[in-house]
C-alpha cells in the first residue's frame, strides 16, 4: 500500500517536472506564431510572408501573424527577433538583405545571430538588355565591353545591393571594364533599359517579366543554377561561359536558442507548403522558384552568400 | 478605349465600401481641419500620416484626396463667420463672405462657397485627366538629366515665390541638406549619421512632416498667443437659389481656370491663386463696386479657385512625381511610405493608383456637398473651440501618432526637433514649404545629378545638350533671376519711401 503510494507520487513528480520542459515542444505551437519582417506591410516580401503564412496555418493549426518592424535599414526587425524569447513563437522572415545589410552598415546584429529553419524559395536574377540592343548573347556583351572599355553603362541598385555586387562580380569574372550606374530600385532600372539609356542590367526576373512579354526587354542570361521553367530559352550564366551563380534567398530563421524540436516542426511544415493550391497560384504568378533547403543545409547557403557579399563589398565597408 | 478601361479600373477601386469610406473620412477630416483657423489642409494631412500606415496604399491616397478637397472648402467657413480665414487659401473669401454674414446673409455666403468649391473641384478633376495622362505618356523621354532639371525647377519656383527670395532659397537649401543625411545612394556610406543607427536611412518622412508642418504651427499659435473671441452663430438666411448660382457661373468658371493653371505651376499654390481668382472676378464684373461689400461673386470666385487648385496641383505630382506645394508633398510622402513612387511609371505599374485618384477627386467633390450640409452646424461649433483645448488635443494626436509608426522614441525627438525648427522659421519668416520640398526632392536632385554625370562619364554639358533639360534649367534660372530682380526693386522702392 505504502509502496504503491510512493510510486504514484514519484511518477507524478517526475511527470510534473518533465511537463514544464516537454510541453513547450510537444504542444508546439499552442498559440499564434509571429513572423517578424523588416519591410513595411504591403511590400513584396511582406505579401509573400502573409501568403505563405496562410498556407502554414493549415498545416500547423495556429494563426501566423506577420509583424512589420521597419526602419534602421532592417536592424529594427533583426535586433527585435534576435532578442525575442526563444520559445518558437517569434520567428524571422528573411531575404538576402539580412546577410548583406549588416555588412554595409554597422549593426549590432548579423545573420550569424540566428538559427536557420529553412530556405523555401529563391528570386530568379537575370541579365537583361533593351529589346533594340545589338546584344543577343552574353558573349556579345563581353566582346563589346572588351572592345570599348568603360563605355558600357550597367544599371544597378544601391551600392550594397545584391544586384550591384553581382554586376561587379560578373564584370570581374568576364574581364570587362564597365560603368556601374546606381539606381533607386529595379523599377527605375527597367525604365532606363526600355528607354535605351543604359546598355544592360541585372535585376529580379519578376520585376521585368511583364516588359519581356511586351517585347520591350530581352533577357540574355540568368544567374540561377538551372534554366527557369517560365523562360526555358534563356541560358544560365554558367552555360554562357561565366561560372557564377546567385540565388536570392527567401526563408525563415529563429532566435539562436530556439529548441531543435521547434525548428523541426517548422522545417517539416515548410516542406509541405508548395502544394497548397492558393499559395501555388501566388508564387507562380510572382515568379518565385521553390528551393527547399532544410535547416542543416541552410547555414552553408547563408555562409556562402555572406562570403560573396563580403568579398564584393571590400571597397565599400 | 484604353482610357475608358482605366477609368473603369479606377472606379472599381473607388466605388467599394473601403474606397468610399476612405474618401468620406478624408472629406470630413479635411473640412474640419480647414475650418479650424490655424490648421490648413497640409497640416491636417501631416497629423493623419501615421493613420495611413496600416491602410493599403489606395485607401490611404483616396483619403488624402478627400482631405485636400475638404480642406480647401472648410477654410471658407471661418472666413464667412468670423472674418478670419481658416486656411490661407480662403483669405480672399473674407473680403465678401464676412460682409454678407454681417448683413445677415450667412446661409447665402456659406452655401455659395460650398457650391463654388464643388464646381471648381469637379472642373479641375476633369482637367487633371486631360493634362496628366498625355504628360505621363511622354515621360519615357525623361531620363536622369531631365528629372534633375525638373526637381530643380520645382525647388527654385517654390523658393522664389516667398516674400524674400533669399530666405526662400536658404529654406530650400536647408531641406536639401537634411535630405543628405543617411546612406549615400552612390557610395553606400552613411553621411551625417553620427554613429546612430536611427540615422542610417536619414530622417523619416512622417515625423519630419508632423514636426515641420503640424507641431510648428501649434507652437506658433502658443508662442504668438493668438486668441479668437467666441461668438454664437445661427444660420438665419436661406441658401443660394439656382438664379444666384447662374449669376455666379462666369466668376466660378474664371476662378476654376485660374485655379487649375496656378495649381499646376510648382510653388504657387492655393493661397496665391485665391487672390488671383478674386481679382479677376472683380475686374471682369459688371458691378465691381459691389466687391468688398458683400458681392456673391466675391465668394464664388476665390472658392472655385482654391478647389480648382487641387486638380492642377496633382498634374505634376502624378505625371512626373514632382510635388509643387506642401499638400502635394505630403501626398507624395503617403505614396512613398507605401513603396510607390509617383511618376509616369505609376501609370504602367499601378494604373489603379492614378486612375482611382482621378475618379476620387470627382467623387470627393460630390460627397463634399452632403458632408458639408450635414456638418455645417457642427463646424460652427468647431470654429469656436478655444485654442488651449484644441492645441492640447492636437499635440496629443501628433505625439501618439508619431510614436505609433515605429514604436520608437527617436521619432518623437524627430518631431520635436523639426517642430522647433519650423517655429523658428515661422518667426523669422522663412517658408516651411520650401524646406519640406527640399527634403522630399533632395534625393531626386542628388541621385539624378550624379547619375547624369556617371552616364556622361563626368561631362557636365549633358544638362545643356539635352533639349528638355536645357529648357527646364533655363526656366529655373529665369525664375530665380526674376525673383531677385523683383526683390531688389521692392527694396529700392521701400528705401525711397
Amino acid at each position: 500500500m505504502k509502496k504503491r503510494h510512493l510510486l504514484v507520487l514519484l511518477v507524478l513528480a517526475v511527470s510534473l517536472a518533465c511537463a514544464g520542459a516537454l510541453s513547450a515542444a510537444e504542444n508546439y505551437p499552442a498559440k499564434p506564431v509571429v513572423l517578424v519582417y523588416h519591410s513595411q506591410a504591403g511590400s513584396g516580401g511582406d505579401i509573400f510572408l502573409r501568403n505563405m503564412g496562410k498556407a502554414i496555418e493549415k498545416i500547423i493549426g495556429q494563426p501566423i501573424i506577420v509583424e512589420n518592424r521597419t526602419g534602421g535599414g532592417g536592424s529594427n526587425a533583426w535586433m527585435y527577433s534576435k532578442n525575442a524569447k526563444p520559445d518558437g513563437y517569434t520567428l524571422l522572415g528573411i531575404s538576402s538583405s539580412v546577410i548583406a545589410g549588416p555588412l554595409q552598415t554597422k549593426m549590432a546584429v548579423s545573420y550569424a545571430d540566428f538559427k536557420p529553419v529553412a530556405q523555401v524559395f529563391f528570386d530568379p536574377t537575370v541579365i537583361f538588355v533593351p529589346a533594340k540592343s545589338p546584344f543577343k548573347t552574353f558573349d556579345d556583351v563581353i566582346k563589346d565591353a572588351r572592345a570599348n572599355p568603360g563605355k558600357q553603362n550597367w544599371g544597378a541598385g544601391n551600392p550594397g545591393s545584391a544586384e550591384t555586387m553581382c554586376i561587379e562580380k560578373v564584370a570581374q569574372m568576364a574581364d570587362m571594364k564597365i560603368t556601374v550606374v546606381p539606381f533607386e530600385g529595379g523599377a527605375d532600372v527597367m525604365v532606363e533599359i526600355i528607354a535605351g539609356r543604359i546598355d544592360a542590367a541585372i535585376g529580379e526576373y519578376a520585376e521585368i517579366a511583364s516588359q519581356v512579354e511586351a517585347g520591350n526587354i530581352r533577357i540574355i542570361a540568368c544567374l540561377n543554377t538551372e534554366r527557369m521553367e517560365e523562360a526555358p530559352d534563356v541560358p544560365t550564366l554558367k552555360e554562357s561561359g561565366v561560372d557564377f551563380v546567385f540565388e536570392k534567398i527567401r526563408g525563415i530563421v529563429a532566435p539562436k536558442d530556439v529548441p531543435d524540436s521547434v525548428v523541426k516542426v517548422w522545417t517539416d511544415s515548410l516542406a509541405k507548403i508548395y502544394d497548397d493550391p492558393e499559395f501555388k497560384k501566388y508564387y507562380r504568378e510572382n515568379m518565385l522558384v521553390p528551393r527547399f533547403v532544410p535547416a542543416e543545409k541552410m547555414q552553408k547557403v547563408m555562409d556562402d552568400q555572406h562570403a560573396f557579399f563580403k568579398e564584393m563589398g571590400k571597397g565599400l565597408y | 478605349m484604353e482610357f475608358l478601361q482605366n477609368i473603369a479600373l479606377g472606379s472599381s477601386v473607388v466605388f467599394t465600401f473601403k474606397g468610399l469610406a476612405s474618401i468620406i473620412a478624408g472629406v470630413v477630416a479635411g473640412t474640419i481641419g480647414g475650418a479650424i483657423p490655424g490648421i490648413n489642409a497640409t497640416m491636417t494631412m501631416a497629423i493623419l500620416l501615421p493613420f495611413t500606415w496600416g491602410m493599403d496604399p489606395t485607401a490611404a491616397i483616396l483619403m488624402y484626396v478627400g482631405i485636400y478637397c475638404g480642406g480647401q472648402y472648410g477654410g471658407s467657413i471661418p472666413s464667412v463667420l468670423i472674418g478670419t480665414p481658416g486656411t490661407p487659401s480662403s483669405a480672399a473669401t473674407v473680403m465678401d463672405g464676412y460682409p454678407l454674414h454681417l448683413q445677415g446673409k450667412t446661409g447665402l455666403a456659406l452655401g455659395m462657397s460650398l457650391y463654388a468649391s464643388v464646381f471648381g473641384g469637379i472642373v479641375s478633376s476633369v482637367a487633371l485627366m486631360i493634362f496628366a495622362i498625355p504628360l505621363a505618356k511622354v515621360a519615357l523621354a525623361f531620363g536622369p538629366p531631365e528629372y534633375f532639371a525638373l526637381a530643380l525647377l520645382g525647388l527654385t519656383l517654390v523658393a522664389s515665390l516667398s516674400t524674400d527670395v533669399f530666405k526662400g532659397l536658404i529654406a530650400a537649401a536647408l531641406g536639401l541638406l537634411l535630405a543628405t543625411i543617411g546612406l549615400d545612394p552612390f557610395a553606400g556610406i552613411v553621411r551625417f549619421g553620427f554613429g546612430s543607427e536611427h540615422l542610417i536611412e536619414g530622417f523619416e518622412i512622417i515625423p519630419f512632416y508632423m514636426g515641420i508642418f503640424a507641431l510648428s504651427q501649434v507652437l506658433y499659435i502658443i508662442f504668438k498667443k493668438i486668441r479668437r473671441e467666441v461668438v454664437e452663430y445661427r444660420i438665419t438666411s436661406k441658401y443660394p437659389s439656382t438664379l444666384d448660382f447662374i449669376r455666379c457661373l462666369p466668376s466660378m468658371l474664371m476662378g476654376s481656370a485660374i485655379g487649375m493653371f496656378v495649381g499646376a505651376m510648382p510653388g504657387a499654390g492655393a493661397s496665391i491663386a485665391c487672390w488671383l481668382g478674386y481679382n479677376e472676378a472683380k475686374r471682369w464684373s459688371r458691378h465691381p463696386e459691389e466687391f468688398g461689400k458683400g458681392a456673391l461673386e466675391g465668394v464664388a470666385a476665390p472658392e472655385a479657385t482654391n478647389n480648382a487648385v487641387t486638380g492642377g496641383a496633382m498634374v505634376p505630382l502624378l505625371s512626373l512625381g514632382i510635388p509643387g506645394s506642401g499638400s502635394t508633398a505630403v501626398m507624395l510622402g503617403v505614396l512613398i511610405i507605401h513603396g510607390l513612387r509617383p511618376g509616369p511609371m505609376l501609370f504602367v505599374t499601378n494604373p489603379e493608383i492614378p486612375y482611382s485618384i482621378f475618379v476620387s477627386l470627382f467623387v470627393s467633390n460630390v460627397i463634399m456637398i452632403f458632408v458639408a450640409l450635414m456638418l455645417i452646424k457642427l463646424l460652427i461649433k468647431v470654429v469656436n473651440i478655444p485654442e488651449t483645448i484644441m492645441n492640447a488635443c492636437i499635440l496629443a494626436i501628433i505625439f501618439v501618432g508619431a510614436y505609433s509608426v515605429n514604436n520608437s522614441m527617436f521619432d518623437i525627438f524627430t518631431v520635436l526637433l523639426f517642430g522647433v525648427l519650423g517655429l523658428i522659421m515661422k518667426i523669422y519668416d522663412y517658408p516651411i514649404t520650401a524646406t519640406a520640398l527640399g527634403f522630399v526632392l533632395g534625393y531626386l536632385v542628388e541621385t539624378n545629378f550624379r547619375r547624369s554625370l556617371t552616364l556622361s562619364k563626368g561631362d557636365w554639358s549633358v544638362f545643356m545638350t539635352n533639349p528638355i533639360s536645357m529648357v527646364i534649367i533655363i526656366l529655373s534660372i529665369l525664375s530665380v533671376a526674376y525673383a531677385v530682380y523683383c526683390n531688389h526693386f521692392r527694396r529700392k522702392r521701400g528705401a525711397a519711401e
